[in-house]
């Protein structure tokens, strides 16, 4: 019965997290952004305040269709489902049941179901981001499944809470293989995440938003507030098993139950946002791909999931 | 077709190629008047317009710079145009003249033989009611579709004051040039998030790919100079012509009284001179800046556009030092200036400008250093040469084209004949090229503020005006941040202009864009869009506030959401 009421906690917990962190994580990011840009910039709170207004404002859908309407709903439901499933090392929540696969394929279901409803309305603006979303995603889809492919030989498994366990094990995480993917990890939270350079299916100086750009008032609040909790979903992965698993596996034996929970817990928390730093100030750096160039530097950095799998199979 | 610039006589004397000119046109021309040093117009019948443009652009370094149409039945009770065509190499302006007569105002086209007629005669034909035999694009380019089309608002019949109609008489019949069956159309604009001023293009694409272009523009014209040879004197003018751009509103008010003070031969003091070369560079470096941070924000690279815009804020503080203003400077007035340039502001003005070269250099690293701006504008919206001469384009356009003109050089005003500096100049007439020839100019103005601080004369600022002789014309041309403003005057009688044609750069740079989106990517579409740096306010020549007929209505902040909301719900 504990183990039942403990699991219930931290997915609450964890709900709650992705909530509160997903816009604060992007307070951050616009900070830093200000300051590398040498002005003063938002309050850290300024996306809440967004999406408070965007709430609060008549919402608009041009074109009657209930599918729309229902769109908004979908995408943010299929998002916060995702965000208790994730796997900070020891924590028991959710992330025991799914494996990665279907963990990322469900955050790519998010993105799909927005691309086809974007591209169901007669706007040409629309259909271009989407077009562009789904090349990206398509483009991606061989980066994506080496470091899946790479992490399940390496590790051994492919359930998310064993995952996040075993990751930080010194005998797989200081092996060059590990590294690799670790960075591959990192790469596919940058890209999935659509921070700039990768910007293309929403490009507002080019199509205005792409898919979003028919959304108004709370639907586009809702659209915004799960674009914001799928970039902390994407960003949790790498900083649960890249940086927390190989802490938390350093100090369990020094700690353990509850404890040992909470700082997992609080690392990742600290990650999360050191992570988002480096993200941003990468972002300040760099203008936005065009759709025909975007594909060489996807494409050839391909090779890093390929070599650390590679590597892997030699037991490197 | 015309063969371009095929004689080369950029070697030549003015007097040598006037001599050259006045042979070749012997028997075409009628007549000849020399008005300025600068400016020498030929009389000719229409018929032989053709033929003469043809020659005159065979000889190299030639532009059609503007054709300015003219209502003049107080003095021939005729109808004319005026082709004024450039001689960068020789500081010539040649116009070419012929009258129409009222009953029959028909002129032959030469926009298939030069590009740069097209939105000339076009506007000649809203505005003065000239038909041009042979121009197939017969769209309206300055007035709105639904104006009726015998009524011209530059005939001197018409008005000044005369309201314009209101737009909800009539619906717009809007008719597109190309068929839509196997293309996607594209509204870009007349708002849209890259469009600062409003301009509509629809561009037709399959796929991602542009296959053509149309452009719908001059939204907001009101014919500003249509209130300027109405009602305002000589010395008021300067004033509402800085008002035409928010951006380079000196260089329209020097060029304006640049050409006031040629045709009434006003010998302007040095100290004058030195101080508008100041305010002139200035201005160009602050409307660099601003278009590097736009041309940043359109790639998506943000830090480039807020550090841009930070640099820009010293020279803002700068002019406002040295004028009293951030903007609009209000220092031009025939003879001379109004304000001087006083010892301690000499110092301050040094020391922005070291701010500036040290902020700059360390953008201009960041900017050409980036491999993905490069590969966004390398080989992006390339304008070939040889378009870009028939088209007429000037400024940084021109010289990313490979054209080596500079109104500065060519035809030195103010104290740029005193002045050393380089003109950079491009030859791959794509994005890039255009993009360097800014960033290049930037370190260029910035070591001709110290060359005019450090040589600024002593002495008066403004020199003694008489009578401004009626019936006398003449150009002012100055090297606007966007390349040559060129302002024809006509003086009148009783201290007021007969005329007053304004081309500004934009109106030049924004017609071949059409060409320069051909071929390449909906993405790559704003950013070529935004390469000629397109001034709206100066294209159109918008600005009108009517106080004193009492028209003036405030809508308050609710009213306009609530017009906003019930215009949504309808459309829902």
């Amino acid at each position: 019965m504990m183990d039942y009421l403990v699991y219930l906690a931290w997915s609450i917990i964890l709900l709650l997290t992705a909530l509160i962190m997903a816009p604060l994580l992007d307070g951050v990011r616009r900070v830093i952004r200000a300051k590398v840009q040498r002005r003063i910039g938002p309050p850290v709170l300024q996306t809440f305040y967004d999406l408070r207004k965007l709430f609060g404002l008549p919402s608009l859908i041009p074109y009657r269709n209930y599918l729309l309407v229902l769109v908004p709903y979908l995408v943010f439901f299929v998002v916060v489902l995702l965000s208790i499933l994730v796997p900070i090392p020891f924590v028991i929540s959710p992330s025991s049941t799914v494996d990665i696969i279907s963990f990322i394929y469900i955050l790519l279901f998010a993105s799909a179901i927005l691309i086809y409803a974007a591209l169901i309305i007669p706007n040409p603006y629309s259909n271009a981001g989407s077009i562009r979303e789904l090349l990206l995603i398509t483009l991606f889809e061989l980066f994506v499944a080496f470091t899946i492919v790479g992490l399940a030989y390496r590790i051994g498994t492919l359930n998310m809470y064993l995952l996040g366990i075993r990751y930080g094990w010194t005998e797989y995480y200081l092996k060059p293989s590990t590294l690799l993917l670790s960075l591959s990890l990192l790469i596919i939270a940058y890209v999935e995440g659509a921070y700039t350079p990768f910007d293309i299916g929403e490009a507002e100086t080019e199509v205005l938003g792409g898919p979003y750009l028919e959304y108004g008032g709370k639907y586009y609040g809702l659209l915004l507030y799960a674009l914001l909790i799928k970039r902390y979903v994407l960003l949790a992965l790498p900083v649960s098993l890249v940086f927390v698993s190989p802490i938390i596996n350093y100090v369990a034996d020094i700690f353990n139950g509850f404890t040992l929970m909470v700082l997992s817990y609080g690392l990742f928390i600290i990650f999360m946002f050191l992570t988002m730093m480096l993200f941003s100030v990468i972002e300040a750096f760099n203008p936005r791909y065009r759709v025909d160039i975007v594909y060489k530097p996807i494409l050839v950095s391909a090779l890093i999931p390929i070599i650390g799998f590679i590597l892997g199979w030699f037991g490197w | 077709m015309v063969n371009f610039w095929i004689r080369k006589v950029e070697d030549l004397s003015k007097e040598e190629l006037l001599e050259i000119i006045d042979r070749e046109l012997k028997g075409l021309v009628t007549d000849k008047y020399v008005p300025t040093n600068n400016f020498v117009v030929y009389f000719a019948e229409r018929e032989k317009i053709p033929a003469i443009i043809e020659k005159l652009m065979e000889f190299s370094y030639t532009r059609l710079s503007v054709i300015a149409g003219n209502d003049e039945r107080y003095y021939m009770n005729k109808l004319s145009l005026t082709y004024i065509i450039a001689f960068d190499k020789q500081d010539l302006y040649i116009g070419i003249r012929t009258y129409l007569p009222f009953y029959d105002p028909v002129a032959p086209s030469i926009t298939d033989m030069v590009k740069a007629a097209w939105w000339n005669e076009r506007e000649n034909r809203d505005l003065f009611g000239i038909e041009f035999s042979g121009l197939k694009d017969k769209r309206k380019l300055v007035l709105p579709e639904y104006w009726p089309d015998n009524v011209h608002p530059w005939r001197k019949d018409y008005p000044y004051n005369k309201p314009v109609m209101d737009w909800r008489e009539g619906l717009p019949d809007y008719t597109p040039v190309r068929e839509t069956k196997d293309v996607d159309v594209i509204g870009f604009g007349p708002y849209h998030m890259v469009n600062d001023e409003p301009i509509h293009w629809r561009l037709y694409v399959k796929g991602e790919v542009i296959v053509d272009a149309e452009h719908r523009g001059f939204h907001n014209w009101r014919g500003i100079e249509k209130i300027a040879e109405g009602r305002l004197t000589y010395n008021q003018i300067p004033f509402i012509a800085e008002r035409i751009c928010g951006i380079c509103g000196f260089t329209h008010a020097t060029a304006y009284v640049q050409a006031i003070e040629s045709l009434a031969r006003i010998d302007i003091p040095d100290r004058a001179r030195y101080i508008r070369s100041l305010m002139l560079e200035i201005e160009r470096i602050e409307s660099h800046l601003l278009w590097i941070g736009i041309a940043c924000h359109i790639l998506g690279f943000d830090t480039g556009f807020m550090l841009s815009w930070k640099t820009r804020e010293h020279i803002m503080h700068l002019a406002e030092v040295l004028t009293g203003n951030r903007k609009t400077y209000g220092m031009d007035i025939v003879g001379g200036v109004r304000r001087d340039v006083l010892g301690d502001r000499i110092n301050k003005a040094i020391d922005t400008v070291k701010k500036i070269r040290a902020e700059y250099k360390e953008l201009y690293n960041m900017l050409i250093n980036n491999t993905i701006l490069v590969k966004r504008t390398r080989g992006v919206g390339v304008l070939p040469r040889e378009k870009a001469i028939s088209y007429g384009v000037v400024g940084p356009v021109a010289r990313g084209a490979g054209l080596d003109i500079d109104v500065r050089k060519d035809h030195p005003y103010a104290a740029y004949k005193e002045l050393s500096f380089n003109v950079p100049v491009y030859s791959e007439g794509d994005v890039l090229a255009i993009t360097l020839v800014r960033l290049d100019e930037v370190f260029e103005s910035l070591d001709l503020i110290e060359q005019i601080l450090d040589k600024l004369p002593k002495g008066p600022i403004m020199a003694e005006v008489k009578e401004i002789p009626a019936n006398k014309e003449a150009v002012g041309v100055v090297e606007a941040p966007r390349g040559e403003d060129i302002h024809y005057v006509r003086s009148g009688e009783y201290n007021k202009i007969q005329r007053w044609r304004v081309r500004a750069p934009s109106y030049a740079n924004i017609p071949p864009v059409r060409e320069m989106l051909i071929g390449y990517r909906l993405a790559d579409a704003p950013i070529i869009y935004a390469s000629v740096d397109p001034c709206l306010a100066c294209t159109e020549r918008y600005l009108v506030i009517d106080i004193e007929t009492g028209k003036k209505t405030i809508i308050s902040d609710e009213e306009l959401k609530a017009k906003s909301r019930k215009l949504s719900k309808t459309m829902g």
